[in-house]
């Protein structure tokens, strides 16, 4: 009896929620795998992208380093000028001054270089400054830095060598 | 683990699982719901391991996990379900075979031919009379009591004999 009454339960919990096609085993399964593919099918996106971005950054670090590379190799190798045509103007020289007047400056790039300046200003004008290049580099910046306009006056070489064989 | 395996494992226990959570939840499809969760993570968590012996009773924790999860979530909706649910702290022997037994009901009855299985669900869940059935199925009282005949046979036939008991059912 006791067994009769707990099928009888077991009836009427059962008819009580049935559903059509709902708790099968094999609709399950089928809704189960689709789930299931369609998962891996989004992890392998998922996954594929993320490889072809790590692609992607390499290559543009790769590139980008490379190209820093030439573009530092363009400017480390300059157009070689034999040493006897270049002019003392168009070699590069370090100068250094701290607190110096505008016209010790000049005099000093004039005798260096090889060349003339002219165009100083009137007003008194103090220099610190510590440069490597060229005689037109220089004035530039000097220029540049104060405002002025100093010029090289062309066709003039005053190179020491120059001056030494002149006296 | 192979696919194959769990894909046996899956539709021997899909059932009784989904009728396990139904005595809780009292919802078929989100009874459904929460077994197809389960098997997810069961696939996660074993798919490159070997089955464990344990495992029926993993699946059978892991659902009813699951299952209090969402009824807390509804809580304010449903206390008296959560009051039930929360007195079994873990699936017990009872409530898995009692799990097994749904199940082969459910199964038999999703086997019933369409006309057989209205009567049967209307006589059952909805506690009509074979006249009541007859009358709004337009057919014979003898008919509606042939179709409950051969719902019961086969319901009888669903339940196997288990662990020395023999279930009968009776016929009214």
């Amino acid at each position: 009896m006791a067994h009769k009454k707990e099928i009888e339960e077991n009836l009427k919990f059962v008819a009580r929620f049935y559903r059509d096609d709902t708790l099968l085993p094999r609709e399950g399964w089928k809704q189960f795998k689709a789930l299931h593919s369609l998962s891996n099918l989004r992890r392998n996106i998922a996954a594929a992208a993320i490889g072809i971005a790590i692609l992607a950054t390499a290559a543009s670090f790769y590139y980008l380093s490379s190209s820093a590379d030439r573009a530092v190799t363009n400017e480390e190798i300059p157009v070689p000028v034999p040493a006897q045509t270049m002019s003392p103007s168009q070699r590069s020289n370090k100068i250094k001054f701290h607190d110096a007047s505008l016209k010790e400056v000049i005099t000093e790039i004039e005798r260096l270089y090889g060349v003339k300046v002219a165009n100083l200003p009137e007003k008194e004008i103090r220099v610190t400054i510590s440069y490597e290049g060229t005689a037109e580099d220089v004035i530039d910046t000097l220029n540049g830095l104060f405002d002025i306009d100093l010029k090289i006056e062309p066709a003039t070489d005053l190179s020491p060598e120059k001056q030494t064989e002149e006296k | 683990m192979s696919n194959k395996e769990f894909e046996l494992f899956f539709k021997r226990y899909y059932t009784p699982l989904g009728m396990y959570v139904m005595r809780i939840c009292r919802d078929a499809v989100e009874a459904e719901d929460i077994v197809q969760e389960t098997y997810s993570k069961a696939w996660e968590k074993f798919t490159d391991a070997p089955l464990p012996e344990y495992f029926r009773s993993y699946l059978y924790r892991i659902a009813h996990n699951l299952t209090i999860d969402r009824l807390r979530r509804r809580e304010a909706e449903n206390p008296d379900l959560i009051s039930e649910a929360i007195m079994a702290t873990e699936p017990t022997d009872e409530a898995i075979d009692t799990s097994e037994r749904d199940a082969a009901l459910w199964i038999a009855i999703s086997k019933l031919p369409q006309r057989c299985r209205e009567v049967f669900l209307f006589s059952k869940r909805d506690g009509l009379s074979n006249i009541e059935i007859a009358d709004e199925l337009g057919i014979s009282v003898k008919t509606v009591e042939n179709h409950m005949t051969k719902a019961f046979k086969s319901l009888r036939d669903s339940l196997e004999p288990s662990k020395g008991k023999v279930f009968f059912l009776s016929f009214l």
